[in-house]
């Protein structure tokens, strides 16, 4: 009976015990991360900037290849089909999800702490990458989840244009403000955090204006566009390039990159889109309007930066020869013969004998680039220089040089794509470009040519400043000379007398390479070839049918399809977010700003 | 005392047995109710170690003392116990236990329960039946044989896992499969997948992986119990709502110590490839008809009589062959039992350079001491799967999957040839594209990127049962549960992979999973009057307990050596989680029995768990059921031998998976300036998680008429699962890929029926046969508004996708379709000539639960001589043909053998009256060699067949889906006892006291009108989660069949 009375008092100790301890079970606390309450002002702030900065560069460079500023050897990559204006879905979803994922996800949970210590100015800069990031989905998409984004509701609905827009203007006037006021007594101070402007509120103060001023200056096409007020607001933005957003990125070893692709974050964002990347060539047209200015015997210095070269010859590398890229002309039937190629290299010194024996044999010389394959057509396609860059924190090279077996350049790359290449977020050669798009338009041409060579002159400060910086590496990689820039700036722009729409959009479009603005301006004036003179529809758009399903004859490319995650998973409100929002010419559809009133 | 103790339970086999003065010899003879003489029957002195076998003619001698205890013991026969008295002669009679009607199985928490008294359908397993098929893993000796129990092989990749579903899907995104207890303890069948796509690029697609049930060495199983639904599986509480396996390993039997020793080899091929195509050369035609050969796809020129057409499927794949060993040494007095085994399973794959192998040890023993039973089951395996990647290959690497490469290979390149003669690696485009955008060969894959996981599980509960009276029970079991894998991955240099990796790059991964559980039981028996009254009391606490330590590096400094030491620390990475749950239940259980005749049983459970909000983590749930069993009241009806009825019905709820009520942060990174940044985690936590619940309903009958002969065992039950608790990939705007919710419901209804029969029994020959046959019908409701259909992530084939559909189908097929005209017909594009598409990629085109699964399940007995053979079939049901679609989207489809022509039949859009298209049938018909304007483009017939093919095609999903029937001869056995001639013969039968030989057919017929491989695929393996993958093939490891022969030898 003993022993009974043992196990019974043994029993109800382990009821007892296991009752009373509610807190046996309170350990559903994730030991290994903390939560999304904890995280401080000043460690979301860097992550939001370099997403956001993604998803505008991802969109930058798939832009380009829409207004054929860049192409791509050819295959069936989205890159590729992109320049041929034969898009796929796959297109859409980088800068969808850099926006949504990696910032749109903080922007609730950074703004309550921001909030909460009376932080600002963390608001303002909050309410400016919010703006930043839906107005990016506007012009990408057309339509997007506005109101019941980020929130609650897992399935939002979408919203409009014009809602959207809107909401961001709204969201500008709210951020200036917020840079108004000063901060509560211990809040932390904006430098903090803040890598894009070290924490100068004046800078993003002026950036807030800016943006309105581009955005406002999207609406062209509208009955309530009203340029004076843009002029205003010029005035309050960057109004030097010292007062304007630059992104200097360092090319450096990183022990890890970012969450979604596992690239670099501290490097350009448009080395990630495009500079690891040796697929991308320059267009023709590109190359000429960096070349074929108002006056061509006046050359722009900047095409020499802005185009990539590299080293051709055989044998030793003394014999070979810097050259720049040719264009690639997308007027001609290139890509429809299956180019342009990326080329190989003979990494000996022995001759290299291509099909031997058949009647395409070659011989290579020693140490030199070569197409590979058998089609003749295609072997000139070396003169075409991928922008590729090398890079020492990602690809763990010596220095950025994209080199051959033997050390000669395959490739310079180019300005805006190296790994320390700076991005321009908000520049004061663009205000001067809406200033002088505003005067010409009103028939002023003094202040439009006054506000066209400002701008000019200001792009090539600015990237001078880099460039001096490298100092004298190669024929790209090197300074623009004071002379060259004189000459050019007095001799190679015009005058107030013969400016016209195109000179002044197309140096915008010069100095604002890989935005995606540049696919808006184009877009709002139709791809108008007196103010683009010189670009064309893909030649392969014309002669592929299944282009012309999405892009039908007379069309233009005018936004990309909606995402395939809400094709499958938000199907509903896909469905009823545009009348065509399925379909195949979804492409060719206007977004709100877009649609002439 | 302590010593004792050790001594037996290490089974030396030294006893103290006092002989008794009294002894005489007592003979007698041992037959069947029908009056045959039984063999080999054990006959046992109880409580001492005299024991002898019963001969031939049923006779047997052995000594025995007035008082003692004869135990009379057969496989396959009901124990009988006879006393000894003053006579000499005892002539025993006994009944098989197929007959025995009071059969006994193994319920919920072991609890032993007579058959009869329960409101649930329950089948067991015995081991002879589950040998009879065997495999590395246990899971598959259950295929065919039970109604209701779905088993997929998921590849016939060595180390494979296999997936089993009981009564169809309760859960929408966690894995379905019962829950496994062995000896009493939960045994963890997760598939680790130890790495993680964005840390080292491995997903569930990438290779192949065990489930860990397989660690079990079937050979060690006694009895499998298969508890199909809550209603059985109740009192296990919230991880049941799947249902439950009971498995119940061996032990010894007082008596002799007898030693076992089994071996099987078994040799292993491919039972069926996918149709390739034989006409085509790599290469494609563009618009201008031009060729070019920059392509891995096969549209290009016409193979002639000169060239080699390289059959590289077939080429690819080895033999398999498998070596199995086990030795058992079991034994025991009247108070101590002992079993120990060990094993070594070998096993090379049908794919070069894979190979699995397990090595496993086994004790049980039981001690008792008066009242007192102490009792102990312990385990400890090595399992380990070399293997390599197959189907998609590792995440952000598009052409490093072994399978998806060998199947598109093009037919004129030799796809050994994947080193140049120098050794070094033979690239078909040379440096004309980016080296990770090469596709990968198949031979590279395998030489050069070496994946292998190591397994070392240890599992083990010590048990007391103290009798404290007639009526009162209470026992004790505390066991553990825990297991190390450590995965590996290489990727040498030269990879195509990420620009990072392309100098190499090796993940290592420990994932450590420790659980341990305790459970105290009171369990009170009476009878009172006509009623047979019982209650159980307990009390059960848990903790699971998870890390995972992962590594990984890239860029090795000295080539040719690999290691994480030969990595720069900048390229070096960790990362470690941990994640522990706990929950504790009170639970308890009536019985009532009345004149044997009518039983009722209800049960209730509360369960308190640590991963739900604190006012949700409480929930209470109950089960009623009972049984009639109406033969008791219709004794005198001589055909009917036994009729019952029963009903049953039951709740169960269940918790979350830690951790999902909060939203947690990345970890943290640095950014420009040297600023410190963090972001959130890209699924969103939530913090008013409710329980889900599953209840289940189920009634049915059990018949058997004619002596016996002939048995009915029908069921029909419902089980649905509310309140799902899931975290869907929604649309990312809001912020996040996955968030988590309380949504959908799962409702399944189905019926099992069984027919057991004795054909054909004579004094020498027996047949007997099972036919079970089982329909579940899955479906969805009540969703997440606004998103009408989950996917299954990773079973993702070009449009197609596994899907379940609010409102519809719990397994269904998504996928994009052809417009079609009001009555059927295709509309085509009046410029082009092809099939229209609206894109939409959300319409349920199939759906891949089976109609009617089932198995027939046959054995025939001559003599000594075993014949058996199990086929099982399905009948309906769509598989999709994943890796059909990617032939054909790669040239490579048979079904794009016929591309000399093109004609497409359907109908052009004429116009709209009142609103409604008008349409008129047009044929368009395109020749190869001509040119056809396309919207005033000149364009070339074979790039409008080739773009027919690779493109509209394929816009209609169910064109690679096929409603599946099938029948196959799962397996077909012969063996031979020759324990007879062993006995007989004087040399051998000092040694050998039995032999038995064995020979073995697997998959050696599969009658389909599914073409590919076999339709029993699965894209993803084993841990797929809710709709799983099963009925998706895409580019796995085929399936195998094989021969086995093998022999069992007692000492």
């Amino acid at each position: 009976m003993k022993r009974f009375n043992k196990i019974i008092f043994f029993v109800s100790a382990i009821l007892l015990f296991n009752s009373c301890k509610e807190s046996w079970l309170d350990i559903n606390v994730d030991p290994s991360n903390p939560t999304n309450v904890v995280a401080p002002v000043q460690n979301r702030l860097p992550w939001l900037q370099h997403h956001l900065l993604y998803a505008h560069a991802a969109a930058g460079v798939r832009s380009a290849l829409i207004t054929q500023n860049l192409t791509f050897i050819k295959n069936t990559s989205q890159q590729s089909m992109s320049a041929g204006w034969d898009p796929i879905q796959g297109m859409s979803t980088t800068p969808y999800q850099f926006f949504f994922v990696a910032v749109g996800s903080n922007l609730v949970d950074f703004e309550k702490a921001a909030e909460a210590q009376g932080a600002f100015h963390y608001l303002g800069a909050a309410k400016v990458i919010r703006a930043m990031g839906f107005m990016l989905m506007v012009d990408w998409l057309g339509e997007i989840p506005y109101t019941e984004a980020l929130g609650e509701n897992i399935s939002p609905k979408f919203d409009d244009g014009k809602t959207i827009f809107e909401g961001c203007i709204k969201d500008i006037d709210q951020a200036i403000s917020y840079f108004e006021m000063t901060q509560k007594a211990g809040a932390t101070p904006l430098s903090a955090g803040d890598s894009w402007n070290g924490g100068d509120v004046d800078k993003w103060k002026r950036l807030a204006y800016g943006l309105k001023a581009r955005w406002l200056n999207n609406l062209s096409k509208k009955s309530i566009y009203n340029p004076d007020e843009i002029l205003a607001l010029l005035d309050k933005a960057p109004n030097s390039n010292a007062t304007s957003t630059v992104v200097n990125h360092v090319d450096v070893v990183e022990p890890v990159g970012d969450v979604l692709f596992g690239d670099p974050l501290k490097a350009s964002v448009m080395f990630s889109n495009m500079g690891m990347n040796t697929n991308f060539r320059i267009t023709k047209w590109y190359e000429d309007i960096l070349t074929n200015t108002s006056n061509p015997n006046v050359a722009d210095p900047r095409a020499d930066k802005m185009i990539p070269w590299a080293q051709f010859g055989s044998g030793s590398l003394q014999n070979k020869l810097f050259k720049r890229s040719k264009g690639v002309d997308m007027d001609s039937d290139i890509r429809m013969n299956g180019g342009p190629i990326t080329p190989s290299f003979n990494n000996s010194s022995s001759v290299l004998t291509l099909n031997a024996g058949t009647t395409s044999e070659r011989k290579i010389l020693p140490y030199s680039n070569y197409i590979s394959g058998t089609n003749s057509a295609r072997y000139g396609d070396t003169l075409y220089v991928s922008t590729r860059s090398n890079s020492i924190g990602y690809n763990k090279a010596v220095n950025d040089q994209y080199v051959w077996g033997d050390g000669s350049s395959a490739g310079t790359s180019i300005f805006n794509a190296r790994p320390d290449a700076p991005t321009y977020v908000m520049t004061y050669a663009e205000m001067c470009f809406v200033k002088a798009e505003i005067y010409f338009n009103k028939g002023n041409n003094t202040l439009a040519f006054e506000a066209y060579k400002a701008g000019i002159k200001a792009h090539i400060d600015m990237m001078n400043v880099k460039l001096t910086a490298y100092g004298n590496v190669n024929p790209s990689k090197s300074p623009m000379s004071a002379s060259d820039i004189t000459n050019f700036l007095e001799n190679g722009i015009g005058t107030a007398g013969d400016l016209t729409l195109n000179k002044i959009m197309t140096q915008k479009y010069i100095a604002m390479s890989y935005s995606h603005q540049n696919w808006n301006d184009m877009r709002r004036y139709d791809y108008d070839t007196n103010v683009y003179s010189g670009w064309k529809v893909p030649y392969e758009y014309t002669v592929t049918a299944s282009a012309q399903n999405k892009i039908p004859s007379g069309k233009h490319f005018r936004r990309v399809m909606q995402v395939n995650h809400e094709f499958n998973y938000n199907a509903e409100n896909v469905k009823s977010s545009h009348p065509r929002a399925l379909s195949d010419d979804i492409w060719s559809q206007p977004v709100w700003w877009d649609i002439e009133e | 005392m302590k010593r004792r103790f050790l001594l037996t339970f290490f089974g030396v086999a030294v006893y103290a047995s006092c002989l008794m003065a009294q002894q005489k010899s007592v003979t007698g003879k041992v037959t069947s109710p029908s009056g045959e003489a039984l063999s080999n029957v054990t006959v046992v002195v109880q409580g001492t170690n005299r024991t002898v076998k019963t001969n031939t003619d049923g006779s047997f001698t052995i000594n025995a003392s007035p008082g003692e205890i004869l135990l009379f013991r057969s496989l396959g026969s009901v124990e009988l116990t006879q006393p000894v008295g003053n006579g000499n002669v005892y002539n025993i009679t006994l009944a098989s236990s197929e007959e025995a009607l009071d059969e006994v199985v193994v319920t919920a928490l072991g609890i032993r329960k007579e058959k009869k008294a329960l409101g649930y359908a329950v089948q067991d397993l015995k081991a002879d039946e589950l040998m009879k098929n065997k495999t590395a893993n246990i899971v598959n000796s259950l295929a065919g044989k039970v109604a209701g129990v779905n088993v997929t092989q998921t590849s016939g990749s060595a180390g494979s896992g296999a997936q089993i579903i009981l009564r169809g899907g309760t859960s929408l995104e966690r894995d379905n499969q019962p829950l496994f207890v062995v000896d009493g303890v939960i045994y963890d069948n997760s598939t680790v997948l130890g790495g993680n796509s964005s840390f080292d690029g491995a997903q569930s697609v990438s290779s192949t992986n065990s489930n860990r049930i397989m660690d079990v060495n079937p050979e060690d199983v006694e009895s499998m119990s298969v508890l199909k639904g809550p209603a059985a599986a109740a009192l296990y509480g919230s991880r049941a709502a799947a249902g439950a396996i009971i498995i119940t390993t061996k032990k010894g039997k007082e008596g002799r110590a007898e030693v076992a020793f089994s071996s099987r080899a078994s040799t292993n091929w491919v039972n069926r490839l996918p149709e390739q195509q034989s006409k085509y050369k790599r290469g494609y035609y563009n618009a201008a008809g031009v060729l070019d050969d920059y392509t891995t796809q096969s549209w290009g020129e016409n193979f002639d009589d000169n060239d080699v057409i390289y059959d590289n499927i077939k080429n690819f794949f080895n033999n398999s062959t498998v070596y199995d060993n086990t030795v058992s040494l079991a034994g025991g007095s009247a108070n101590t039992t002992f079993y120990v085994s060990a094993s070594r399973f070998d096993q090379s794959g049908i794919v070069p350079s894979t190979g699995y192998d397990k090595t496993t040890f086994r004790f049980n023993g039981d001690q008792k001491y008066g009242r007192l039973t102490l009792g102990t089951n312990v385990a400890y395996s090595l399992a380990n799967t070399d293997k390599t990647l197959t189907s998609a290959g590792l995440y952000n690497s598009g052409g490093t999957g072994a399978m998806n490469s060998v199947y598109r290979w093009s037919r004129n390149d030799d796809m050994t040839k994947y080193l140049n003669e120098d050794g070094s690696k033979y690239r078909m485009f040379g440096d004309r594209q980016r080296l990770e955008d090469d596709i990968e060969n198949p031979y590279w894959t395998i030489n050069k990127n070496l994946l292998d996981d190591r397994t070392e599980r240890f599992t083990g509960n010590l048990n007391a049962n103290l009798k404290l009276a007639d009526w009162w029970n209470l026992s004790y079991r505390v066991g553990t549960d825990s297991y190390l894998t450590r995965n590996n991955t290489l990727v040498s240099p030269g990879g195509a992979v990420k620009p990072q990796w392309q100098n190499g790059m090796m993940s290592a991964s420990d994932y450590r999973f420790n659980y341990w559980s305790s459970n105290l039981m009171s369990n009170f028996e009476k009878k009172v009057g006509d009623f047979d009254l019982g209650a159980l009391v307990g009390f059960f606490s848990e903790q699971t307990k998870v890390t995972n330590e992962r590594r990984v590096g890239f860029d090795f400094v000295i080539d040719d050596f690999y290691s994480f030491e030969n990595i720069v620390d900048v390229n070096k990475r960790f990362n470690s989680t941990e994640s522990k749950r706990r929950l504790f239940g009170l639970y308890g259980e009536l019985r009532a029995g009345y004149k044997n005749m009518l039983f009722l049983n209800v049960t209730g459970r509360n369960d308190w768990t640590s991963t739900l909000p604190v006012e949700n983590r409480s929930y209470f749930y109950p089960s009623v059921g009972g049984s009639f069993v109406f033969s008791e009241l219709t004794k005198d009806i001589s055909w009917l031998n036994y009729g019952k009825l029963r009903a049953s019905w039951a709740k169960v709820g269940k918790d979350a998976s830690p951790y999902l009520t909060v939203t947690t942060l990345w970890p943290s990174r640095e950014f420009l300036g040297g600023l410190i940044g963090t972001g959130n985690y890209w699924n969103r936590g939530n913090p008013g998680l409710r329980p889900e619940t599953t209840t289940s309903f189920e009634v049915g009958a059990e018949l058997r008429f004619l002596n016996n002969r002939l048995g009915i065992d029908y069921t029909y039950y419902t089980n649905n699962s509310y309140d799902q608790i899931v975290s869907p990939r929604m649309g990312q705007t809001t912020g996040y890929i996955l968030v988590s919710v309380n949504a959908g419901d799962i409702y399944n209804k189905g019926m099992e029926l069984a027919l057991t029969g004795k054909p054909v029994v004579t004094s020498n020959f027996s047949w007997d046969a099972t036919l079970n046959m089982a329909r579940n019908k899955g479906t969805l409701d009540n969703l997440i508004k606004g998103n009408e259909i989950l996917y299954v992530t990773d079973v993702q084939v070009g449009n197609a996708k596994a899907a379940s559909f609010n409102g519809g189908d719990f397994m269904a097929i998504s996928g994009s379709r052809w417009t079609r005209t009001p009555d059927g017909k295709v509309v085509l594009d009046a410029n082009t000539g092809m099939p229209t598409s609206d894109n939409a990629t959300t319409y349920q085109i199939g759906n891949r639960e089976p109609k009617l699964t089932g198995g027939f399940n046959n054995s025939l007995q001559y003599k000594d001589l075993n014949f058996s053979f199990l086929w099982d079939f399905r009948i309906g049901g769509d598989v999709y043909n994943g890796t059909d679609y990617y032939m054909t989207v790669n040239g490579m489809s048979k079904r794009t053998m016929d591309r000399e022509s093109l004609t497409i039949n359907g109908a052009v859009q004429t116009g709209t009256v009142d609103g409604l298209a008008t349409y008129e049938d047009r044929t368009f018909t395109f020749e190869a060699d001509q040119f056809y304007m396309i919207r005033n483009v000149n364009t070339s017939g074979r790039k409008i067949i080739q773009d027919y093919y690779s493109d509209f095609y394929v816009r209609e999903s169910a064109n690679f889906q096929t409603n599946t029937n099938w029948l196959r001869l799962r397996t077909v056995s012969l063996s031979y006892d020759f324990t007879k001639y062993v006995v007989k013969n004087a040399s051998l039968n000092r040694v050998v006291k039995g032999l038995t030989a064995t020979a073995q057919g697997t998959n050696l017929l599969l009658l389909t009108n599914y073409k590919g491989m076999d339709p029993e695929a699965s894209a993803a393996g084993s841990g797929v989660v809710g709709s799983s993958s099963v009925g998706i093939d895409f580019n796995g490891v085929p399936s195998t069949a094989g021969f086995m022969f093998g022999v069992n030898l007692k000492f």
